[in-house]
């Protein structure tokens, strides 16, 4: 409650403060690719094998090894290009930049510097108020990710060189995100586009995706330098960072301080960001071209195949779904923080009122499911049958043969592991109505002549609180088949109101 | 023993041509020859060639399955059964690999290198690793990991050898292996053939594979063949070359070689006939610092080329200049990068760095840095760290101006290659010729050794003027013997050098022979 509480006068306290200071945050964000083998070598890319089973001699830089080009990355490269709407470069190079670390054997990561595969590309996106929005995409490279190393040792770092050589896509924002929480939606945006086009599984938590943030903020009468965040893991960190690198950055500013140019690191339990070092501090990358591969031709032909291929984007299908069937962007956003269940989505409003169906699916059914901590694929997929015992329930309703509160009482036993039809748990609970309107004015002139002083006060006030206890005892009566919304208004006519 | 000398007296074939006619009609056994090799190498030890001799019973066995092929009539290739010698940093599985540097020390080569693959598959016999300058690094063969074992000249032990292939080229010169494998980035090959008076190849970039090299500039790096013979390189070049999938600069020359069609020198034509063969004189290579021996042989050279019927032609390569300035700027660049994955974590030289930790009980680890820079201090010789510092600091952003540099070179080459190219197609010629170095003879040991260390490197850079120039444009040379019929300087040959256009390697290969013919002729050949 207390972390609530202190979150809401964070947000509040900074929507106050993005009035005085301009915000300016972009990205970096890395995706391993998703292919089969690594992005120079023939190895095979595998998060999940024992450590150190996936690195050949190229991968382990032995001498007399060359990197070549697996064509699977550069196809996956376009893709994600076009999906990104950049200009694709008809020739493209590879650059050599070099560090020292015991993660990276060849002692240069072979990344992309001056001719990466696209430059100025597009990332539509909805901000925090659902409004359609633009953010610019400097560039895409692809580079070599590093091995992984394991420090939490008193003595010994461990490395595992299964990760190192596997292909990455580096992308690059313009910095013109100026809200937290517009950044968090651009990211999770992009995170979708991904996965749906399977270019990355882009999950962050394995790492599969990770995101540098950088921040800079500007007073009515100071520019605060630029400061980066290396690695943030997970799409809501990448807000709470934002959002904290921010407030830091503007109490500085207040107390008149410089804000030096750094690298941070966000820490997600602490929620705060830390120094890793000074821009001084950076390695001296001594970039230079690949001298061991040619330049390559992206031909058009690679690009209309990769082209002819080409799925919607999460964004597109989202701003086609809202069109289709008049649901707001927010409701859209809710359907496709799942993915999957967009098909059976489409199925079902194909013959129904389409916002009859989203409250079902979405609604009802997954507001139950989280509550209780389950998994809503499996849910729907083994408990409801697919659609078939929600396409009951809602014909069940529509027909007049079950009221809605009963349909609800029986999709939550469903969840809790009834296996029978919806139409069998109305009948054996006696809930099965005829398709005729159920008689309930006597209900109601029972309840009303039952509960004067609640009448009196609904008279004087007009508040609705009031209405609905009425609403629940004619139910009780009823056995609960009518429709509440009914059973209100006919009250409130039974009492002369509105 | 005896036996050994008994078919030395025989008066064994020095060429890989003679030794494979004579091993097909039967005169000969694939045995003697094999003997003959590893009885110069033991006898000729302290030429200092080799860093890594093959055992005598792993040889035999590869012997007698070349007898048999050879007994039943077919011989796998004009090489099978035939002593060939490899540069250190070329890898020939299950044997250490080093290029003659203390790092990869106890490093043993995993696979084969395409190359060595293709002879392999084609019979070939190779009886050892030659020593070399530590990575490539160096014209004399004085900086392999063991400084006092300098790589001397077989024709006379007092001089150098040449660098950084010495130990592949004194091994042919000494009778120790038929033809050897060296590598070339700035005159590597041509220069040792040229001290020790042998035929090499520089082949196109890009021809032969890189795959299983131990590379050091990467983009001017090149295997190429030493023999006494053009037939012997033709052999060679032949059955290594040709495209790779481990090596992406590695291409099919069938494919692009209609850049140019130059058929016109066919073997029909008369014995050491150059008829119609036009050969560009290079105003540039005529400079001021070329001595006179060399000035007066390329004088003789022209007047053998006009009388076997070639035309001269003159051309202006004005880039020619550039070449040299070009080449220490991204040698070194990319020698720091190259040489960069040698970090002692993964294979070669290391220290106990468990050692430093438990005196200490724990308290103190050996931080990362410490080992690498500890590890690469001890473990590379001198002239690899030159290089290596050069290239770190051209290529640093701290230094921008000299970054420029580096980006400005690569901008060069292109200018080079394209003034190159355009001259060789404007003018319509076969070849360009030039000397190979300046100097009468090899560097006497003795003289280079005494004197201070400021002055080698510089010295050394000097010697590149000419050898480094094809590896700039990545076009094929061809360093060819040669001594005036006189003998008037004495026991060292000199040469010079033919250079052809791009991927045209075979027929610089035919001129090559056709020079050779003449030059027999006018006794002006060296054996």
């Amino acid at each position: 409650m207390e972390s609530l509480h202190k979150h809401q006068k964070k947000k509040q306290g900074l929507s106050d403060l993005l009035k005085q200071y301009k915000i300016k945050v972009g990205f970096e964000i890395h995706c391993q690719m998703l292919t089969r083998h690594k992005l120079f070598s023939s190895s095979l890319c595998s998060q999940l094998e024992q450590a150190n089973t996936r690195a050949n001699f190229v991968d382990l830089a032995l001498p007399g090894m060359l990197p070549v080009l697996n064509e699977e990355c550069l196809d996956l490269a376009v893709k994600a290009s076009l999906a990104l709407q950049g200009n694709i470069n008809p020739r493209i190079k590879f650059d050599r930049k070099h560090y020292y670390y015991s993660d990276l054997p060849q002692g240069y990561q072979i990344t992309q510097k001056n001719y990466p595969i696209m430059e100025r590309g597009n990332l539509y996106f909805f901000d925090r108020h659902n409004k359609e929005r633009n953010l610019s995409i400097q560039r895409i490279q692809i580079e070599q990710d590093s091995a992984r190393s394991f420090h939490d040792f008193e003595n010994y770092t461990l490395i595992d060189y299964n990760r190192v050589g596997m292909p990455l896509l580096e992308i690059v924002t313009e910095p013109e995100i100026d809200h937290p929480e517009d950044g968090k939606l651009a990211v999770k945006e992009l995170q979708d586009l991904l996965k749906a086009l399977k270019i990355s599984e882009a999950n962050m938590e394995e790492g599969q995706m990770r995101c540098d943030i950088n921040v800079s903020v500007k007073s009515p009468t100071k520019q605060g330098n630029r400061v980066e965040i290396k690695n943030v893991l997970g799409i809501k960190f990448v807000e709470k960072a934002t959002e904290y690198e921010i407030m830091r950055h503007v109490s500085l500013l207040e107390e008149g301080k410089d804000i030096p140019k750094e690298t941070r690191r966000y820490d997600s339990l602490k929620d705060q960001t830390f120094s890793m070092r000074s821009k001084e501090q950076d390695p001296d990358y001594r970039f230079f071209q690949e001298p061991d591969l040619p330049t390559f031709v992206v031909s058009k032909e690679r690009v209309s195949r990769v082209a002819s291929g080409l799925e919607k984007t999460p964004f597109e299908k989202k701003k086609e779904m809202a069109e289709r069937y008049g649901l707001v962007i927010g409701d859209v956003q809710t359907a496709f923080s799942h993915p999957w269940s967009i098909e059976l989505y489409d199925r079902m409003a194909e013959k129904r009122e389409p916002k009859t169906v989203f409250n079902w699916l979405y609604g009802f059914i997954q507001g139950n499911v989280t509550k209780k901590e389950l998994d809503f694929h499996t849910v729907i997929t083994t408990n409801f049958a697919s659609t078939a015992k929600i396409e009951e329930l809602m014909d069940l309703v529509s027909s007049g043969h079950l009221s809605l509160l009963n349909a609800k009482e029986i999709a939550y036993s469903i969840i809790d592991g009834d296996a029978r039809t919806p139409t069998e748990i109305a009948k054996a609970n006696n809930l099965y109505g005829l398709s005729e309107q159920v008689n309930y004015d006597a209900a109601i002139e029972e309840v009303i002549q039952g509960n004067k002083a609640t009448v009196d006060k609904i008279k004087e006030s007009g508040k609705d609180g009031p209405i609905m206890f009425l609403v629940g005892q004619v139910m009780k009566k009823i056995n609960k088949q009518g429709d509440p919304q009914e059973i209100q208004k006919a009250i409130k006519q039974k009492l002369g109101l509105k | 023993m005896a036996a050994i000398k008994a078919t030395l007296k025989q008066s064994l074939p020095i060429t890989l041509t003679q030794a494979h006619t004579l091993a097909k009609e039967g005169s000969i056994k694939i045995q003697s020859l094999v003997e003959k090799s590893l009885h110069q190498i033991h006898s000729r030890e302290n030429l200092n060639s080799f860093v890594n001799v093959r055992s005598q019973e792993e040889l035999y066995r590869e012997v007698e399955q070349s007898q048999e092929r050879y007994d039943s009539g077919k011989p796998l290739s004009s090489i099978d059964g035939l002593p060939i010698a490899i540069k250190d940093n070329i890898f020939v599985k299950d044997m250490e690999c080093t290029a003659s540097s203390n790092i990869l020390k106890g490093f043993r080569a995993p696979i084969d290198a395409t190359v060595i693959k293709r002879l392999k598959g084609k019979g070939a016999l190779i009886v050892g690793k030659t020593n070399m300058d530590e990575f490539g690094m160096g014209s004399l063969g004085m900086y392999g990991y063991d400084e006092k074992k300098i790589i001397k000249n077989p024709i006379n032990q007092e001089y150098f050898a040449g660098g950084s292939s010495a130990g592949s080229a004194a091994a042919v010169r000494a009778e120790q292996a038929l033809a050897s494998l060296g590598t070339d980035t700035g005159g590597s090959v041509s220069y040792p053939a040229h001290c020790c008076g042998l035929y090499s190849l520089k082949p196109s970039y890009g021809r032969l594979s890189r795959f299983g090299q131990i590379l050091y500039s990467s983009s001017n790096d090149v295997i190429g063949p030493m023999a006494r013979t053009t037939d012997d390189l033709h052999s060679l070049f032949s059955i290594m070359e040709g495209e790779d999938v481990n090596d992406s600069n590695c291409i099919n020359f069938q494919t692009i070689s209609k850049i140019r069609n130059r058929e016109r020198l066919s073997d029909r034509q008369g014995e050491g006939s150059l008829k119609g063969v036009r050969v560009g004189i290079v105003q540039e290579f005529d400079i001021e610092e070329l001595d006179a021996r060399n000035r007066d042989m390329q004088e003789e050279l022209k007047r053998l080329l006009q009388d076997r019927g070639a035309e001269l032609v003159d051309v202006s390569l004005p880039l020619v200049k550039y070449a040299l300035p070009f080449y220490f700027t991204l040698v070194p660049s990319e020698a720091s990068s190259n040489l960069s994955r040698y970090d002692g974590l993964k294979y070669g030289h290391q220290f106990d760095f468990n050692a430093s930790q438990s005196s200490a009980q724990g308290k103190t680890k050996t931080e990362l840095f410490d080992y690498i820079e500890r590890v690469r201090s001890e473990a590379f010789g001198i002239n690899v760290k030159r290089r290596v510092i050069l290239g770190n600091f051209l290529l640093s952003s701290r230094f921008e101006d000299f970054n420029e540099k580096v980006i400005d070179a690569q901008k060069i080459r292109r200018l080079i290659i394209e003034e190159y190219c355009s001259v060789f197609e404007k003018e319509n010629i076969d070849m360009i010729i030039s000397p190979v170095v300046i100097g009468e003879r090899p560097p006497k040991i003795s003289e280079v050794i005494g004197q201070s260390d400021k002055k080698n490197p510089v010295y050394e850079y000097k010697m590149d003027y000419y050898t480094a120039y094809p590896n700039s444009t990545g076009t094929p040379a061809i360093t060819i013997p040669v001594q005036e019929t006189d003998q008037r300087y004495g026991e060292f040959p000199t040469s010079f050098k033919i250079q052809g256009y791009f991927g045209e390697d075979y027929h610089l290969l035919r001129l090559a022979k056709q020079i050779e013919k003449a030059l027999k002729e006018a006794k002006m050949n060296f054996q």
